[in-house]
């Protein structure tokens, strides 16, 4: 009888099997109670940030003419987010009530449940923000999943965590005029209350916030958080005035349509220099944390056992197979983890702002999860960036 | 054009010799043949069509339009627009788009607002079109030449209204049927290639493919004026230039262009 | 952008821009310094911070920030490319201005001068049937409509840095500067041989010695410009 081939045992070196077999790599690690990128189980990325200089009112800008109203530069590990702001100027749509004599006896009978509408009006004091997120990665094109899901997730979370309110975004009008001296000034509300201008127009600013991410290593709607957060603690909004001049009312009427319009148009400046901090609603400001629930392979963990027998019983001790990862990083352990929690906490951490599970989690975890985000989140303020 | 290894080594080194020996056994400062063909569009203003001799095509319309000389104060309105549609090429390819700010940039520069001037309150604005219909060499000096033409053959109505509107508003009228004639003076643009020491005018398709680099210039009235840029006349043969064949080849298009702009002018 | 488009989240339509009312009297001044600056390359090079390698998951990337200019260039490749053999590297460059202030034209202009210097440059025939792309994002500009090219020329220069750190082979290090007065950007290597030229300005040159001149000034620049950047490279940052 020939002698069966002998099969020979191919070594690779950590880099290589975290790219070819990323689960087998990550259990390894896990199996010594280490994570890949060296953190433990429960140790969150540290995050440096700071303004950028990217605003027009940056201390440490130079370049004035810019029209980003607060900006964020954050860096965790290698990952790097850039957030600007920027603003825009809509004009209130004006309810009937405030603008037709007639509005009583028409709501009387289109408009019966007057109440129940302002009701839902204070459900919806909260101003959104536009976010844009882009993620560097090399290619051109429309955004992908990540992009499009991450915009969308910042986009709800905000508004429904109501940290801007609508009353923070309202413009405070002036008005640019010619005085008795023929000199030319800009009159605004709070320093001339008896001026007042149509008081049935009314504008609000819009923000809209664009990131750009480099050097992607992991989950990012944590950092995207923070920088937000932050970007718009820097925000300032600038004054607004109406030039009397240019403000000398256009009306242009549409012939060719079926309807004639006729509209008045404002061209709304913004002062050079003088501007408002944005408020916000502090209290409402809480951190995001994720995290990844991770079941622990047997058959990992027996072949190691022998060396790492100490590290074993570690785990051992939670009486359960599944491990908590917190902030989840690299390749190895996004590929892995399927089972994953994200949780957004308001300032005091008493009450969860967002909270997203995907996949198979336990009670234990879920309530360890959300213990971690609390002290996270409260750690993240303490630490005011 | 694809070339073989054999045929572009053979080229490259005829148009190396001192004077280069051109494909087509034109000398270095030397133009391909041109036939024009000037107003045969009547519904625009004006109209010019250039074929060259090996059946590159352009042709430019030129149209207006009455603005408001304050919508271009205010930086909303261009006193010229140029669209550039080039057969087989996307309208937001960057070849097209830079044919474009080229264009844009040297016309709303060197085409005065005086000659276009209507009233204190009104303008003409110039629409240029250019339609490339077949291509083989770098278009942009097809295409100012022949936008030279439509330019210099370019009829607008005749204002019979008051010039002076300041005190009175007023739209202003235009006579029913006769036209003037656009007195400007129009900017054009050459190119040339280099190969090695040498620089030739006007390349055709075949020594584009085997240049080193390529220079646009742009020359009006007699002098030399921006853009001054180099451009890729082919994929990937690029070279760097020395300095002196840049001068050199600006001192050729100065000493040409007046010839040019004469047989141009003959055209008409 | 397509008011229609579902894949971002754009907000309400009839929004206005914010515009802000002119700059007050200080700024002026500003720019005399600025201008007089300009002409002293080597207090220009003394304010310029580059660092290299910031971006890991590209092949090479360069930072550089200069007087309220900030650009970053990562730089993919050699990646292969679909589709049939090439026997050449395709170079593809693209510009994102994070400051929304360059309009599409200039940007693609900006992305061809890119594109045209460096296909001069890089060894194109050692990397069959790959690409190479070029990402530049602008991430802030000081004064653009007065120094448009010139933030030409920083990207440039960030550009050949980010391609050495990339590893890909090139000829030789392209260096690049700016004339003020006649707007004109010159991309130079070798001992002032010249890959990239652009010139828009509505100045006539009556007398070609004039153009020549610019030449030769922008070429002693970039000599010093060219040296600064080797020393950068040496000291191994």
């Amino acid at each position: 009888m020939s002698e069966q081939p002998e099969l020979k045992l191919v070594d690779f070196p950590p880099a290589v099997l975290a790219r070819i077999s990323p689960e087998l790599s990550l259990q390894r690690h896990l199996a010594i109670g280490l994570r890949p990128n060296l953190r433990t189980f429960e140790e969150f990325k540290t995050v440096q940030i700071n303004d950028g200089g990217l605003s027009r009112y940056s201390s440490t800008n130079s370049n004035n003419e810019s029209d980003v109203l607060g900006s964020s530069i954050l860096r965790s590990g290698n990952t790097t987010v850039i957030c600007t702001i920027r603003g825009g100027i809509i004009e209130e749509d004006i309810l009937g009530e405030n603008n037709n004599e007639d509005a009583d006896a028409v709501n009387a009978i289109f408009a019966k449940d007057k109440e129940s509408i302002i009701n839902q009006e204070n459900l919806i004091d909260s101003a959104p923000i536009y976010p844009i997120v882009e993620i560097e990665r090399g290619r051109n094109g429309p955004p992908t999943d990540e992009e499009m899901n991450l915009s969308q997730k910042l986009y709800e979370t905000f508004l429904h965590s109501k940290i801007l309110s609508k009353s923070s975004l309202k413009v405070k009008v002036g008005l640019k005029s010619k005085n008795d001296k023929n000199e030319i000034e800009i009159l605004y509300n709070d320093e001339n209350s008896e001026f007042q201008l149509g008081p049935k127009r009314s504008w609000n600013y819009i923000l809209y916030c664009k990131f750009k991410i480099f050097s992607r290593s992991g989950p990012l709607f944590d950092l995207i958080w923070i920088s937000l957060i932050s970007a718009l603690k820097q925000t300032k909004l600038p004054y607004a005035y109406i030039d009397e001049n240019a403000a000398d009312i256009k009306i242009p009427i549409k012939m060719t349509g079926n309807f004639g319009t006729i509209r008045e148009q404002y061209a709304i400046t913004c002062d050079d220099e003088k501007f408002n901090n944005l408020i916000l609603n502090n209290e409402e400001i809480g951190y995001s944390s994720n995290f990844g629930v991770i079941s622990l392979d047997k058959n990992v963990s027996n072949n190691n056992e022998e060396d790492e027998k100490k590290m074993e019983i570690d785990i051992n001790d939670e009486n359960n197979d599944s491990i908590l990862l917190v902030d989840l990083e690299g390749e190895e352990e996004e590929i892995s983890c399927k089972n994953l929690i994200n949780v957004v906490v308001d300032s005091k951490g008493e009450n969860l702002k967002s909270l997203t599970l995907t996949g198979n989690i336990d009670k234990s975890s879920l309530q360890k999860a959300i213990d971690l985000s609390k002290k996270r989140s409260k750690f993240l303020i303490n630490q005011e960036i | 054009m694809i070339l073989s290894v054999a045929e572009r080594s053979y080229l490259y080194e005829s148009l190396k010799q001192s004077p280069p020996i051109r494909p087509d056994g034109r000398s270095v400062k030397q133009f391909r043949p041109i036939q024009t063909n000037v107003g045969f569009l009547e519904s625009s203003n004006g109209s010019a069509k250039i074929t060259l001799s090996d059946g590159s095509e352009c042709i430019v319309s030129i149209k207006s339009k009455v603005i408001e000389k304050a919508s271009i104060e205010s930086g909303r309105d261009t006193l010229v627009d140029v669209d550039i549609e080039v057969a087989g090429q996307r309208d937001d390819s960057s070849f097209i788009l830079n044919l474009i700010s080229t264009l844009k940039s040297i016309y709303s520069n060197y085409i005065s607002q005086e000659s276009l001037s209507l009233t204190n309150r009104f303008t003409y604005k110039l629409f240029i079109d250019i339609l490339v219909i077949s291509n083989y060499s770098y278009p942009l000096t097809l295409i100012s030449f022949t936008s030279y033409l439509a330019l210099k053959n370019t009829y607008l109505p005749k204002l019979t209204s008051s010039v002076d509107d300041k005190e009175i508003e007023e739209q202003p009228t235009f006579h029913d049927y006769e036209f003037v004639k656009l007195q400007i003076q129009v900017p054009i643009i050459f190119t040339v290639a280099i190969i090695d020491n040498n620089y030739i005018i006007d390349p055709n398709s075949q020594e584009m493919e085997v240049s080193d680099n390529g220079i646009i210039i742009g020359w009006y009235d007699g002098n030399i004026i921006s853009p001054i840029e180099n451009v890729k006349l082919n994929d990937g043969n690029s070279k760097s230039i020395k300095p002196e064949l840049i001068i050199k080849s600006i001192e050729l298009v100065k000493s040409l262009g007046q010839s040019v702009i004469e047989s141009l002018n003959a055209a008409e | 952008m397509s008011t229609l488009d579902r894949r971002r989240i754009l907000g309400p339509a009839n929004v206005k821009p914010l515009i802000f009312g002119l700059s007050s009297s200080q700024s002026k001044q500003e720019n005399k310094i600025e201008e007089e600056e300009e002409e002293d390359i080597n207090s220009q090079i003394s304010k310029t911070f580059i660092k290299t390698g910031l971006i890991t998951n590209a092949n090479g990337s360069s930072y550089l920030e200069y007087n309220g200019n900030i650009i970053s260039v990562s730089i993919y490749g050699p990646r292969p490319v679909r589709g049939t053999f090439t026997e050449k590297t395709s170079l593809d460059v693209h510009l994102d201005d994070n400051t929304e202030t360059i309009s599409d034209l200039l940007n693609k202009k900006f992305c061809n001068y890119i594109e045209n210097n460096f296909t001069t440059v890089i060894n194109l025939n050692k990397y069959p049937k790959s690409g190479i792309s070029i990402f530049i994002n602008v991430l802030s500009i000081n004064n653009f409509q007065k120094y448009k090219y010139k933030l030409l020329s920083l990207i440039s220069d960030a550009t050949t840095i980010a391609l050495i750190n990339s590893g890909i082979e090139i000829i030789d290090i392209v260096s690049s500067t700016f004339d003020l007065n006649s707007n004109t950007v010159i991309s130079f290597i070798k001992s002032n041989e010249i890959v990239g030229l652009l010139s828009d300005s509505n100045k006539i040159y009556k007398d070609v010695n004039d153009f020549n001149k610019i030449i030769k000034k922008l070429g002693n620049d970039s000599n010093i410009v060219k040296n600064s950047l080797i020393n950068y490279l040496m000291s191994g940052n």
